[in-house]
């Protein structure tokens, strides 16, 4: 792999007009990303989630330059229906199309052709690949005190003449002061055994709200990785919703930087797997200051062999006095063959905090199926209701009602 | 309506029921009493088709082996079963689940199934003929109910669905004289000549307010002795100990 | 009036329905939108002078026989068609060629649709009155 590392690296560089000095910056990135290679599980972060096992089992001879001068089709179906959306749409890693029409002009910024200035600080070998391979970036400044009227919707699309690729997506998200932003991220895969790698940052400024909703709905056989970066000011608000239950594997981890007081992150998420999918979130919420709450819910629905993992790590440093920090985690094993892991991490360095963990696995209540069986409902139908109620419950923790039936929707077209 | 003959059951080696033997025709309601051990809810349980237990005997149903129908299948028959302990299911709509329940059964009989209005009209009604807080119906199934409204939720759902056969698994139990009196209200107000009730009691209390048209009394695993209302006074006054 | 009575009906048909779920009312327009095309608009009517042109999928309405027909693809579409199919039909000919856009107002079927959704729903009635202008009494 390393061969075909090198050569892709050259092609993407000879395909490019870089500075002198950004094609330094890429090549270090690309050099760290050598060193360390695809995590595998020796690495504490990914020992539940062995990924360079996981590529190499599942993707035969892969390749990581792909040639993104040509546009792609959009098939119209994709586009959520009954929902008015602002639309950024990516095929193949490669933006076709930008529709801001319900927004003010001047109240959005979009800067498409952004190229990586500094060099990346952190120990993430997959951050270095995506620096290393990415070329152009995007970046969206909501401009001070403005609310976006319809949620942004991100289709992450990717079609049939993908095969054993990487794709590489880096976005940023400035919230000014006193803005708000729904943000939908919707992927739509029509492509086999690749390998995603998104890098996402987001910087919520003084009293700003960011609402952010992943879906990942779709059976397909990607392996995907999404790092987002969260940036938090005084009295800001970020809440996330994951749906996690389509992809082969997939591994969003949640890095949350509570920098400012009175800053609060909720992280909420499902886990809706069967087969033999293999899906993981990490969050990492960092309590830097002084009286910020953070909550966390996830469950998951596991069937056949599938594997769900969810790492919650709560940093609450000295200075954090009055931090809240809360998380808990549940799952409905459908069988013997499934797995749920759950590891709670807390490093607490403050006295005057509230902290808790908690995860709980079982079965399906026998009991519970059969009353509904009595009631004229047939196993599948029992057990659908069952675990809908289970879920039920972080659902109702997205706060906008349209989106929240859109999911809701979503979830119940799926069985 | 229901005939069952020489019905045998174990769980885990151990005889429960044995010899049993019980005919019910439409339009009648049998209550059987018994002391706890007795094997009462372990009948209802294989009427209404748990699994767990080795059975052995014969079932009729309208003349059909209920031991070749599923739970659901023995619902859309018209069998329905009052459950003594009637579960919570979080995260269930309460409105919802009935409406599925409902149109299971109809679709399953080939009636038209009802759209949600004419659904919320029907509910609607018995819920007023029960005294029943509509409100409580747009919550999760049983959840935060008390003890009488989950078996009051029991009857208004046998209301609505219409039974043929209702056994009733204990309701009794746990109320109090006025959610009694609201229980056997309901219970009485459906009574047809069409339609059968088991009503499964330890106490003799309930009887008051239903009046059954044959009461059986179950003791290790079989009936030992059938009568009218008046068996019920005589066991109240002798005891299960001194009966036999 | 009449009109009072039906769209007062669906009013709380509505909220009746909103406090149960949230969802509920969008399966019972999706449940209505199929009624509809149980007794649907014959296909020869199906044309451009008979067409809801701001309705993303096709919907069409006409006049026949004495009362209005129509026909969708689009579910909630045919939902709301429905109503508003139902409520002219059970008018006397007087009462529904004397009302107005004004009047559906009430039903608070706004609060449920999208924006487009919503001018599909009033150039639908729009058509409708119109229509009934052409009928002789």
């Amino acid at each position: 792999m390393e061969e075909q590392l090198k050569i892709d690296f050259e092609k993407f560089l000879e395909n490019t007009n870089f500075s002198k000095k950004n094609v330094e910056i890429k090549r270090k990135n690309f050099n760290n990303f050598i060193e360390k290679g695809f995590p595998n599980r020796r690495e504490e972060n990914w020992k539940f989630s062995d990924l360079n096992q996981i590529i190499s089992k599942n993707i035969k001879n892969l390749s990581f330059y792909h040639d993104l001068s040509k546009p792609n089709k959009i098939d119209q179906p994709i586009f959520i229906d009954g929902l008015e959306h602002n639309k950024l749409v990516f095929v193949n890693g490669r933006i076709e199309k930008i529709e801001f029409d319900y927004e003010e002009k001047n109240k959005i910024e979009i800067l498409d052709d952004l190229v990586l200035e500094k060099p990346n600080n952190a120990n993430n070998s997959l951050l270095f690949l995506n620096n290393a391979f990415v070329s152009k970036y995007f970046k969206i400044i909501v401009k001070k005190n403005y609310f976006l009227q319809k949620p942004l919707v991100i289709y992450n699309i990717t079609n049939k003449d993908l095969v054993s690729k990487t794709v590489n997506l880096k976005v940023d998200i400035l919230l000014e002061e006193n803005s708000s932003l729904k943000l939908i991220e919707l992927s739509n895969d029509k492509s086999n055994t690749n390998f995603i790698n998104i890098n996402y940052n987001f910087d919520i400024q003084k009293n700003s709200i960011l609402k952010n909703y992943k879906i990942d709905n779709n059976s397909n056989s990607n392996i995907k990785y999404c790092f987002n970066n969260i940036n938090q000011d005084t009295d800001s608000v970020s809440e996330i919703f994951l749906l996690s239950s389509g992809s082969k594997f997939i591994k969003n981890e949640i890095n949350c930087n509570l920098n400012g007081k009175y800053a609060s992150a909720f992280v909420n998420g499902v886990f809706i797997l069967n087969e033999t999918k293999h899906h993981e979130i990490k969050t990492n919420i960092n309590h830097i200051v002084e009286n910020t709450k953070s909550y966390q819910l996830i469950k998951g629905v596991l069937e056949d062999t599938s594997k769900a993992v969810y790492q919650g790590k709560i940093f609450v440093d000295s200075k954090a006095q009055k931090t809240d920090g809360y998380q808990l985690s549940k799952a409905i094993l459908l069988n013997d063959n499934t797995e749920f892991n759950a590891k709670p991490e807390l490093e607490i360095y403050a006295d005057d905090v509230k902290c808790s963990h908690g995860s709980a696995s079982g079965s399906l209540n026998e009991d519970s199926i059969f009353y509904l069986m009595s009631r004229g409902l047939n196993y599948q139908e029992a057990k659908k209701l069952l675990i809908n109620g289970f879920l039920l419950d972080v659902i109702e923790k997205i706060t906008d009602t349209e989106i929240r039936n859109l999911i809701k929707n979503i979830m119940n077209l799926k069985q | 309506m229901l005939k069952i003959k020489n019905l045998k059951a174990d769980i885990d080696n151990k005889s429960i029921l044995n010899n049993f033997n019980l005919e019910i025709k439409p339009g009648e309601v049998h209550a059987i009493m018994g002391p706890n051990g007795s094997g009462k809810s372990t009948l209802s349980n294989i009427l209404s088709g748990k699994k767990g237990y080795d059975v052995s005997g014969e079932i009729l149903f309208e003349n059909k082996n209920l031991f070749e129908l599923e739970t659901e299948e023995r619902a859309h028959k018209g069998i329905f079963l009052a459950f003594q302990y009637p579960l919570e299911i979080p995260g269930v709509n309460t409105n919802i689940f009935l409406k599925t329940s409902l149109n299971a059964i109809r679709k399953a009989r080939g009636e038209k199934e009802l759209d949600a209005i004419e659904f919320l009209k029907l509910v609607k009604l018995k819920a007023k003929e029960l005294k029943f807080d509509e409100e409580k119906l747009n919550r999760q199934l049983n959840v935060g109910f008390s003890g009488g409204e989950k078996k009051k939720n029991e009857i208004l759902q046998m209301s609505i669905l219409n039974p043929k056969l209702s056994i009733l698994d204990e309701t009794d139990s746990g109320l109090d004289i006025d959610a009694l009196k609201i229980v056997a209200d309901g219970v009485n107000s459906l009574r047809k000549k069409d339609n059968s009730f088991l009503i499964i009691t330890h106490y003799q209390r309930l009887l008051d307010y239903i009046k059954p048209d044959y009461v059986h009394v179950l003791m290790d695993g079989k009936i030992i002795k059938s009568g009218g209302p008046e068996l019920a006074l005589e066991l109240e006054s002798k005891g299960y100990e001194n009966f036999n | 009036m009449k009109l009072d009575i039906k769209i007062n009906e669906y009013k709380n048909n509505i909220e009746a329905l909103q406090a149960v779920e949230s969802l509920e009312v969008y399966r019972w327009l999706i449940s209505l939108g199929e009624k509809l095309n149980e007794d649907p608009l014959s296909e020869m009517k199906r044309v451009e002078k008979n067409k809801v042109k701001s309705c993303q999928f096709d919907l069409f309405v006409d006049y026949e026989n004495g009362r209005f027909k129509a026909w969708s693809k689009a579910m909630i579409a045919g939902g709301y068609a429905y109503v508003l199919i139902d409520i002219f039909n059970s008018l006397p000919l007087e009462e529904a060629k004397k009302t107005t856009l004004e009047d559906f107002k009430k039903i608070k079927m706004d609060e449920l649709l999208t924006m487009n959704r919503k001018t599909g729903f009033y150039e639908m009635i729009e058509i409708m009155i119109r229509k009934l202008k052409n009928v002789e009494n």
